[in-house]
């Protein structure tokens, strides 16, 4: 009797076998701790996408599956997540990292496994390299720090330039290649430290930075320490050109009155404000530069896998030729690396709570 | 000189910001004997209360900071009611009740990330403004005042604990707790004054740190490294000398972050709180007990 019902309550288990076939996306992002907000910018970007493929009915019919896992841009975390997202869940394809030294851990497990993945937002140079199915949307950072150089000397004639720059593997690494191009176009660097992200102030590294008579301050920093830096150097009447990197691009930076009058370096990308205010409507997420870039990632992959099936190898393929016109850039090509082609700047000024661009190269 | 009056300045405000964290933490160690690290929670909390009603409802600044002080008061009421009391009956070790508040500071932490979200909160009362010129350094009014409010803390927890009657029995509490229970104190009466107070405590620096800084709902884990390190320098369970220990702190932290690369600044005071574990753990003002082994 016990054994009849069993098979009766197994064979009624099955039925959920054939239920539709999807599209397994993995997402990657860090959604709690000190990149969460980066980490929730991507993903009401990758959501909004999700959302507008599968209300028009999948891909060749097929909706897509999101399975979303917190990083925490924590190296450890990231293999743990790499593991599930890829021999759990087998997922077809992956998007997001934020943290250099996150993907770092996690991206050698996703080339072996041959999952074609989509950075949206970690710019160590190295990352992508010799790993043919990684690929970025992301200005690396030698792009950034050797036309934030030239932009430097060439165009501004700073000839002495202080650095202050957070201390991890995207500060050092924009901070390395800016002060070798500098210092090869014949600038000098007066000044020059890192500082912690649990930093609980900064008036003595200001106060330094006082004391080197710098004609502009390089501050590569993500916005807690931007903002903190910002209103300090107020309190503390220093008033020098300060540029920043795109990490700072958020609405509470732009919106906060330390903000205005600092500048962004920022690779020539778009972050449309009637977009901005779609995902608004759609979603709870707050939003920022990350937000366009998980877009794009997912209709990267929609555009490619609709033409090459679920199919890794292709996927790679297609998408190492493929040109496409996202919102972040209006021409998303890639490298013989998986790096994008484009290496373009803007600098813009944060002025009356938004962005002017006062240069582009 | 400017310069050594700014560090001067920088080391007082920042002390300043450490006492008002460590002066709380270490009144209820005083009678609980153990470390409270959920203290940070509630001090992020009570500053995050105060966002809600003053940045978000716009209700008036003052209603809005009272509100924020009673709810780090009950806020400390709950954790000691519903996971301290509890594991104390069921004689937990002081390890244990380590772990337990770990725990609790995750959570509440992760609880502020869940209802607040993570992006950076300014409160947005005071104006920037170029600080105050002393002979060439800068200090701004709301740095006069955390300063003032830091020392009018010592001065009323040194009245609170050797005047009134229920500092007495904190102390006594603090000092043998059966012996207290025989002359009719209550020890669990006692140790629940001490979390509303410390954490009224709390409340109140939520509400001085929230103004000074900008909210994050990470920022509770690097202060309470700090007022750790301030209460272990002056002395654990002294809570006037966590205070001293707090400006010894900021002082110490900020003029050797002008000889050595900012980047040394936490460890700066990770080598202070070392050298006093090793050298005089008892802390500056606290008592050598035969039982401190």
């Amino acid at each position: 009797m016990i054994l009849a019902i069993i098979m009766v309550f197994l064979w009624g288990a099955n039925f959920p076998l054939e239920k539709e076939e999807t599209i397994k996306i993995g997402i990657s992002y860090p959604l709690t701790g000190f990149a969460a907000s980066y980490g929730n910018g991507g993903l009401a970007g990758v959501e909004y996408a999700v959302n507008e493929i599968n209300l028009a009915g999948g891909i060749d019919g097929k909706l897509i599956e999101l399975i979303v896992e917190d990083d925490q841009c924590d190296p450890t975390e990231s293999v743990r997540v790499a593991n599930k997202l890829i021999n759990i869940d087998m997922v077809d394809v992956l998007v997001g990292q934020m943290c250099s030294g996150a993907a770092e851990a996690m991206l050698p497990m996703v080339q072996e496994s041959g999952t074609p993945m989509i950075l949206t937002g970690t710019s160590k140079p190295e990352l992508v390299i010799g790993k043919d199915y990684v690929f970025r949307i992301y200005l690396n950072d030698n792009k950034i720090g050797e036309q934030t150089a030239k932009y430097f000397y060439s165009e501004k004639n700073y000839e002495n330039v202080a650095i202050i720059l957070e201390n991890n593997a995207w500060g050092v690494g924009i901070r390395n290649v800016f002060v070798d191009k500098f210092s090869e176009l014949g600038g000098n660097i007066v000044f020059d430290e890192a500082i912690e992200s649990s930093t609980q102030d900064m008036r003595t590294v200001l106060l330094k930075l006082q004391q080197a008579n710098a004609d502009a301050l390089f501050f590569p920093v993500y916005k807690e320490n931007f903002l903190k830096g910002a209103k300090e150097m107020i309190e503390l009447g220093i008033d020098i050109p300060v540029y920043t990197g795109d990490s700072v691009y958020t609405q509470e930076v732009l919106s906060s009155e330390v903000s205005q009058g600092k500048r962004i370096i920022i690779g020539k990308l778009n972050l449309p404000e009637e977009f901005e205010q779609r995902v608004k409507e759609f979603s709870n997420r707050e939003t920022n530069i990350i937000t366009p870039m998980g877009y794009d990632a997912i209709n990267l992959f929609a555009e490619v896998i609709s033409k090459t099936g679920l199919n890794k190898e292709q996927i790679k393929n297609e998408l190492s030729k493929i040109s496409y016109e996202g919102v972040t850039y209006p021409l998303i090509e890639f490298d013989s690396e998986g790096d994008l082609k484009e290496s373009q700047i803007d600098v813009k000024e944060i002025r009356d709570k938004t962005t002017v661009i006062i240069y582009s190269n | 000189m400017s310069i050594i009056i700014q560090l001067l300045f920088n080391g007082l405000i920042a002390g300043a910001i450490y006492a008002l964290i460590a002066s709380g933490f270490s009144l209820i160690y005083s009678t609980n004997k153990f470390i409270h690290f959920a203290h940070g929670a509630t001090i992020v909390f009570s500053a995050y209360i105060l966002y809600f009603f003053f940045t978000v409802l716009g209700i008036n600044f003052w209603f809005s900071a009272i509100v924020a002080i009673a709810f780090g008061c009950f806020l400390g009421y709950l954790m000691n009611l519903i996971v301290y009391k509890q594991l104390s009956k069921k004689n937990a070790s002081k390890l244990t009740l380590l772990i337990a508040s770990l725990g609790l500071f995750i959570f509440l932490e992760s609880l502020i990330l869940l209802i607040f979200g993570a992006s950076v909160k300014t409160i947005g009362l005071i104006r920037i403004e170029r600080g105050i010129d002393f002979f060439g350094a800068f200090i701004t009014p709301l740095q006069i005042n955390i300063f003032f409010i830091s020392l009018l803390l010592l001065f009323f927890l040194f009245f609170f604990m050797k005047k009134t009657k229920l500092g007495k029995a904190m102390r006594a509490v603090s000092d043998n707790k059966n012996v207290a229970e025989i002359i009719g104190i209550s020890h669990q009466k006692i140790v629940a004054w001490s979390f509303v107070i410390g954490s009224g405590l709390a409340g109140v620096a939520g509400i001085l740190i929230s103004l000074e800084q900008n909210l994050e709902p990470i920022m509770g884990t690097n202060m309470m490294i700090k007022g750790f390190t301030a209460v272990i320098v002056g002395g654990i369970g002294s809570v006037h000398g966590a205070i001293l220990g707090a400006f010894l702190l900021g002082l110490v932290e900020n003029i050797g972050a002008w000889f050595l690369p900012t980047g040394y600044k936490d460890a700066i005071s990770f080598i202070i709180l070392f050298g006093f574990l090793l050298f005089r753990p008892q802390g500056l003002l606290g008592v050598k007990r035969a039982d401190d082994k």
